[in-house]
């Protein structure tokens, strides 16, 4: 299910003196079964771009198309209900949307609103709690006596359970530790690989985008800055720094190699890519004294 | 609901809103008393004059003050039509079975709708010129007295000012926690009556786990900071009573005592 | 002479009502003062846990806390609560005042001192942490990092002798967090205080003088970071990743290049490859 905007504007507060233009011609694409990054400052414009993603919010001007429903400023709510299960939409720190008594009642919540049978949607939660790692033995406990790692998931799975085609996620790893966040991106990688979701990642870690996504957004108040592969949005190390945006951990690296008088043809992005660029420019078995 | 809690203060710096708290929170007591004793047209019309310089005096358009009266107008017809049909009286103008329209229910009626009138505007007044925070400093030095008996008056301000503190918090939780289960199926606008009730639970206990998880931080915050209890403390934030608060709180006074007798 | 440890545990055990597992199991530490101390540790390790018997929000089962060599007990506590001051983790919820210059008074009205004093401190602080334009704001307008800024200035404001920021970063978006950290590099240069952080981050971590390394409520290893960070097996088996000039250093030394045999930080790597630039 490719998602299209075109010329997409959102005005916050409309016919009001505090209205606030929240994105301003907005035009991209993604393609069914990609994994797109969007990274941008605080209050670029990324979580408003987000919502209407599953038509959480609809646009002030210009279309949405998701698969074959067009999303107007005057579409109705009611036509926009079923969108929200293909398209799973994970808050940041998801954790907080917990309710049900038990983990398995949880996850098997969502399933159940779009029409599933309790029997069905318990098979279809039992089987999305062993995807993200959560043991037959957690599924009947309190969500809220789990640890926030274990929260955290328990969270993703009750989206997953909708067996969404599109999956939107603001900053999924926020607030977890270095393995806690690494298990979390593997996990999103596997389903992507297995399952063909298209994923729609906004982060502020700039090595995942290098690591997972095959097409980076930049947004700059609430404007599209650049839009392209990776490679193509970290080529320009300056026009990064120019719009305050971080770099991946190598860039700083690199920035300051740049400076004593090392050359990269490309920007590495990762730790391998930098070893290789900068290797041949090194002596061999030198002695540091 | 935004607009219920937000819409309330107009920032400003009139004369009005320059005004101590305290005063104006005195003035609106003493107002909702003086009302009750007024016994003519001309007392109306003296108060309505006082109300209306008020208003003049904040700068605040009169449109926000018609705005607050529109939550109250049922409230407000409901006791106006009771008051027309069920006073009874001499001079009968109209009858239909036991509903009876009479001429000191004509008279009662508009009374009573002129006192709502004027006790709104001048709650109204106090709002939308004055902080809510301003505001719950100014009880706290009001209800000072009440330490008397035994009222933790510095605990029970604090937990006020908290409270105001987090509401902005709190409805953003709730816009997050509604999107997020609105993500997850929710229909929070449709459906029969049960089904909207229940809609509320997924949306009611998160926010109730994330308030208590707010209260515990806040508490662990607090300590550390080194907080006991009420007693002991200095203040860093206080009011300043002015020539002008006097000056006008003789004004009213003046004008209450004027249409009393 | 000896200098007295400014913060010393001793076999601390601490378990959690219910929990199967202590959170600390008789832990013992010692830390230094005015240096800049790191904790570090996955989430669940305890580390957070044991900054918090540090001021007696949680009352060890058994163990001794010494605060600049006086016993932690219920007589002291509230001495040493006003020496040390904690910035927690969610910029919100730790958010008292009504304004950001009322919350930077908060702990010195909890302490009754003066408003004429007051007034000084507060704009001091504000000042210091560069928030002073700020100070009729109310908490709803500003970012996470601000607010945080806020909270370090309310610490600061009752003069402590250690500061503490209990993963006071994890919630902030990248500016947020860079301007916290700046700011505490600024800290340590400036005051004679301890700052102890308590952290995930071990790019963070890496600016520390002294890192300790808890999990299960053990003390795992510590070290300065040149010794620390060269333990780069210990690390992964905890739950955790080297600064990535670390990574580099280690990759570069595998394949033969020849390069210091300790943690190296960005400079000094890029200090030292420069020396074996083939073009110098």
């Amino acid at each position: 299910m490719d998602i299209t905007f075109e010329h997409v504007d959102y005005t916050y507060q409309p016919n009001s003196p505090l209205a606030t233009l929240g994105l301003k011609d907005i035009n991209l694409t993604f393609k069914s079964g990609s994994y797109t990054a969007i990274i941008g400052q605080t209050g670029s414009g990324k979580s408003t771009l987000l919502q209407h993603l599953n038509a959480l919010i609809r646009p002030s001007a210009g279309r949405v198309v998701i698969g074959e429903q067009v999303v107007t400023p005057a579409t109705k709510n009611k036509e926009l209900y079923h969108l929200r299960r293909r398209v799973g939409l994970v808050f940041q720190f998801p954790e907080s949307q917990l309710f049900e008594e038990t983990v398995l009642k949880d996850v098997a919540f969502a399933p159940k609103n779009f029409g599933k049978s309790e029997a069905e949607a318990n098979e279809i939660a039992r089987e999305t709690l062993r995807l993200v790692g959560i043991d037959e033995q957690l599924e009947d406990k309190m969500p809220f006596d789990l640890s926030g790692g274990q929260m955290r998931r328990v969270a993703i799975a009750g989206v997953l359970a909708m067996q969404p085609e599109v999956l939107v996620l603001d900053e999924p790893t926020a607030g977890l530790d270095p393995i806690g966040r690494e298990q979390i991106m593997q996990l999103f990688e596997r389903i992507h690989r297995e399952r063909g979701i298209t994923i729609i990642l906004v982060t502020h870690q700039m090595d995942d985008v290098v690591s997972y996504a095959d097409q980076a957004v930049v947004m700059a108040h609430g404007e599209v800055a650049k839009v392209g592969t990776p490679a193509e949005v970290f080529a320009d190390l300056n026009w990064l720094t120019a719009h305050n945006l971080e770099l991946p951990s190598t860039g700083r690296f690199v920035q300051r190699l740049q400076q004593k008088g090392f050359h990269f043809d490309q920007m590495p992005l990762t730790v391998d890519e930098l070893l290789t660029a900068i290797k041949p420019q090194l002596k061999r078995g030198a002695h540091v004294g | 609901m935004d607009k219920l809690i937000f819409g309330r203060y107009y920032p400003g710096d009139s004369f009005v809103h320059r005004l101590d708290p305290r005063l104006k929170l005195i003035v609106n007591i003493l107002f909702i008393v003086v009302i009750f004793f007024l016994k003519n047209w001309y007392d109306y019309l003296i108060l309505g004059s006082v109300v209306l310089l008020g208003v003049i005096f904040s700068g605040v358009s009169i449109r926000f003050f018609l705005k607050g009266l529109r939550p109250m107008l049922w409230l407000i017809l409901f006791t106006v039509i009771l008051q027309l049909f069920f006073t009874s009286g001499e001079t009968v103008y109209w009858q239909w079975g036991w509903l009876v329209i009479s001429r000191e229910g004509l008279i009662n009626a508009t009374y009573i709708a002129l006192r709502f009138l004027l006790i709104i505007f001048m709650s109204t007044l106090l709002t939308l010129t004055t902080q809510p925070l301003a505001i719950a400093d100014g009880l706290e030095y009001l209800i000072r007295p009440l330490k008397a008996i035994k009222l933790p008056v510095n605990d029970v301000a604090l937990m006020l000012s908290i409270a105001l503190r987090f509401v902005p918090k709190l409805m953003d939780e709730t816009t997050k926690i509604m999107n997020a289960q609105r993500a997850r199926g929710v229909d929070f606008n449709n459906g029969s009556l049960f089904k909207r009730v229940k809609a509320l639970i997924p949306l009611l206990i998160p926010l109730m786990m994330s308030s208590l998880d707010i209260a515990t931080d806040l508490t662990t915050a607090m300590i550390s900071r080194g907080y006991r209890d009420g007693e002991g403390r200095s203040r860093f934030r206080i009011l300043k009573w002015r020539q002008r608060d006097s000056w006008t709180l003789l004004g009213f006074v003046i004008v209450s005592i004027a249409v009393m007798i | 002479m000896k200098l007295t440890p400014i913060i010393e545990v001793r076999d601390v055990t601490y378990r959690y009502p219910y929990a199967e597992q202590p959170a600390l199991d008789q832990i013992s530490l010692q830390m230094m003062p005015n240096q800049w101390i790191a904790i570090v540790g996955h989430n669940g390790s305890g580390k957070s846990t044991l900054a918090k018997t540090f001021n007696g929000l949680i009352e060890p089962q058994s163990g001794e806390i010494y605060f600049d060599g006086q016993l932690l007990t219920e007589e002291t506590v509230w001495d040493v609560r006003g020496q040390l001051g904690i910035v927690f983790q969610n910029p919100d919820n730790q958010f008292v005042g009504a304004t950001v210059a009322d919350d930077v008074a908060f702990g010195m009205e909890n302490n009754g001192i003066p408003r004429d004093e007051m007034l000084v401190r507060v704009e001091a602080a504000l000042r210091q942490v560069r928030m002073w334009d700020y100070r009729h704001q109310e908490p709803a307008r500003l970012s996470g990092g601000q607010k945080q800024r806020v909270a370090l200035a309310g610490v600061l404001a009752q003069r402590p002798k250690v500061i503490i920021l209990d993963e006071a970063t994890s919630m902030l978006d990248p500016q947020g967090r860079s301007e916290i950290i700046d700011l505490m590099s600024q800290l340590r240069a400036a005051g004679d205080f301890t700052i102890i952080s308590i952290t995930h981050d071990v790019d963070e971590a890496a600016l520390a003088d002294q890192i300790f390394l808890i999990d299960d409520g053990h003390l795992i290893m510590q070290g300065a970071p040149d010794e620390f960070f060269a333990k780069s097996d210990e690390l992964h088996d905890h739950g955790l990743i080297e600064p990535l000039s670390e990574q580099i250093r280690g990759k570069l030394v595998a394949s033969g290049i020849n390069l210091s045999n300790k943690y190296l930080d960005e400079n000094q790597l890029v200090d030292e490859l420069w020396t074996l630039h083939l073009n110098m």
